[in-house]
């Protein structure tokens, strides 16, 4: 393993909200890219609550997260983790442009009066076109279908050139074509050298384009490559049975046969 | 009435001094609150911005009482105010709003509370609803200086305050210092409070600090542009109302939020894009 490829490390890291039972508990994993990994777990499984460790949002009651193997302060200042929020949790009716929010993911990297140098520009545009947006750049977010929303908090990750880019829900509500676009465009991620985590209801498309998986049921499930870690055993254990697998092999889940297509939740 | 009779009669306020003061203290007060109004609309500070404007009141009842400059005084507390309700916030599960309510009502009590314990020439009528027209020239030049501050110190900063008014979770991501930046926008807001308290008073305060910003974001879909277009609304809307006081002989707090409000509703009717009739327009054209 290369020593400067990116990093996630999450070493016994329980986290509990005030006046609240541990969202996380005791959750073990390591990941180093080049490499796409599911999140897979009900809601309610800790999912976010894990993002929001490894983005050093929540402070662990125990345990550490490195990022790189440097702390989380560091990865905030480094622009090391690039964020892909659920279409839920942006405010469409804000006055922003699409080009205003993708030139965002640049902002952490220039200058103290945040004036876009012609290189910024240019990765702006670059990002747009890669995500196919280029024409919609003056269109203000809420005029925006479900799937070219997506693509545009892509391209602000993209943008951003962070080795880490973390993806909460990215097909939700996106149709088919927009969906593979967004796979295409996170393993040509992953093939620069990149580590994406992708926490996922769509269990069909996981064996798809990712190389691992990491179950959460509030503790860990499992962690690893599909082949040990995407098995019915440990689906049923993070779906607590919801999930009703056709297959009994022990071998990864068959996509779209074994699973079907569904919001495990 | 011939024209030079008219003209005579709309300059007329012009050679009070007391009127130049106020009308123009009125502007700049106006544009200043305006401009963070952008930020106080898109966040949904509204009662955030009325629990400052309130909170400060102790704070110029005891500068007063110290014989300090009031717009110290009020700045202290309305700081004060923000942290109490940080502290509520984080140490409690309560809903925000109630953290502000409780926070924002004590430092109100306590300030009305100081005042009639000490009698002085602080009138409670001049805290609650501001004494524009008795603005002195100390008290503008405090003015023009938080004015100055207010916009100085957003020109440096809007972007990182857009971005993390916009998307918290991507400004944490990317490095900004976020604590830094919310402190920095209240600290504005208390400036622009206590600067607002002696145009129209701490109950209209919130007036200023959301209305302008809400007409803007009506006009256009640009944050930038909010920027400029609900100062100058703001700014001319406070002008004029401190002008039509002196006609209507009439609270001027009161005449200046009315105003402001007269500009909103035409357009909330009339905006190109985000009016009434343009969504019934796009509704029948569908």
């Amino acid at each position: 393993m290369a020593s400067d490829s990116p990093s996630i490390r999450v070493d016994g890291v329980t986290v509990a909200y005030r006046g609240s039972a541990p969202a996380i508990e005791g959750v073990t994993f390591a990941l180093h890219g080049p490499t796409i990994c599911a999140l897979l777990g009900m809601n309610g499984s800790g999912k976010s609550t894990l993002f929001k460790a490894v983005m050093g949002f929540v402070r662990p009651q125990a345990g550490r997260v490195a990022i790189d193997g440097r702390d989380v302060a560091w990865a905030q200042r480094a622009n090391a983790i690039a964020y892909v929020p659920q279409t839920e949790e942006v405010d469409w009716t804000f006055p922003v442009s699409v080009r205003d929010v993708v030139t965002m993911g640049r902002q952490g990297r220039m200058g103290f009066l945040r004036i876009p140098s012609a290189t910024d520009r240019r990765i702006v545009a670059d990002s747009l076109a890669r995500v196919g947006m280029a024409g919609f750049a003056e269109r203000q977010i809420g005029e925006l279908s479900g799937g070219q929303k997506k693509r545009v908090f892509l391209a602000r990750a993209l943008a951003q050139e962070a080795r880490i880019v973390l993806l909460d829900e990215p097909f939700t509500g996106v149709d088919l074509r927009t969906e593979a676009a967004i796979t295409d465009i996170l393993r040509s991620l992953r093939d620069a050298g990149g580590l994406i985590l992708v926490s996922t209801h769509n269990l069909a498309s996981v064996p798809d384009f990712c190389d691992e998986a990491i179950l959460v049921n509030r503790r860990l499930v499992a962690a690893g490559p599909l082949a040990t870690a995407f098995t019915p055993a440990h689906l049923d254990r993070a779906f607590g049975g919801t999930v009703r697998i056709a297959t009994g092999s022990a071998g990864p889940a068959e996509p779209g046969a074994a699973l079907p297509a569904l919001a495990a939740s | 009435m011939s024209g030079g009779e008219f003209l005579d009669l709309a300059l007329s306020p012009f050679t009070y001094g007391y009127m130049r003061n106020a009308i123009f203290g009125a502007g700049v007060v106006g544009a200043m609150c305006a401009v963070l109004s952008c930020f106080v609309t898109l966040r949904g500070w509204a009662l955030l911005g009325d629990a400052l404007s309130h909170a400060v009141v102790p704070g110029v009842a005891l500068a007063y009482l110290a014989g300090l400059p009031f717009i110290a005084g009020a700045f202290a507390a309305g700081l004060l105010a923000v942290v109490g309700i940080g502290v509520v916030e984080r140490s409690t599960t309560l809903k925000g709003d109630a953290a502000i309510g409780v926070v924002f009502s004590t430092f109100l009590a306590a300030g009305l509370l100081l005042v009639s314990l000490y009698p002085s020439n602080l009138r409670l009528t001049t805290i609650l609803f501001g004494n524009l027209l008795g603005i002195s020239d100390e008290d503008l030049v405090q003015v023009y200086a938080a004015g100055g501050i207010c916009l100085g110190v957003l020109l440096l900063f809007w972007k990182d305050l857009l971005l993390l008014s916009f998307d918290p979770a991507h400004a944490r991501t990317i490095g900004l210092r976020v604590r830094a930046l919310n402190f920095l926008l209240l600290a504005l807001l208390s400036l622009a409070a206590v600067s607002a308290l002696q145009a129209v008073g701490a109950i209209l305060v919130v007036a200023m600090l959301v209305t302008p910003g809400a007409t803007a974001y009506l006009l256009t879909d640009s944050f930038r542009r909010m920027l400029v277009i609900a100062p100058v609304l703001g700014g001319a809307a406070t002008m004029l109302g401190a002008y039509a006081s002196f006609f209507l002989d009439a609270s001027v707090g009161g005449c200046i939020v009315l105003l402001q409000t007269a500009v909103f509703l035409v357009c909330w009717l009339f905006a190109p894009k985000h009016g009434l009739l343009a969504g019934r327009r796009r509704e029948a054209a569908a």
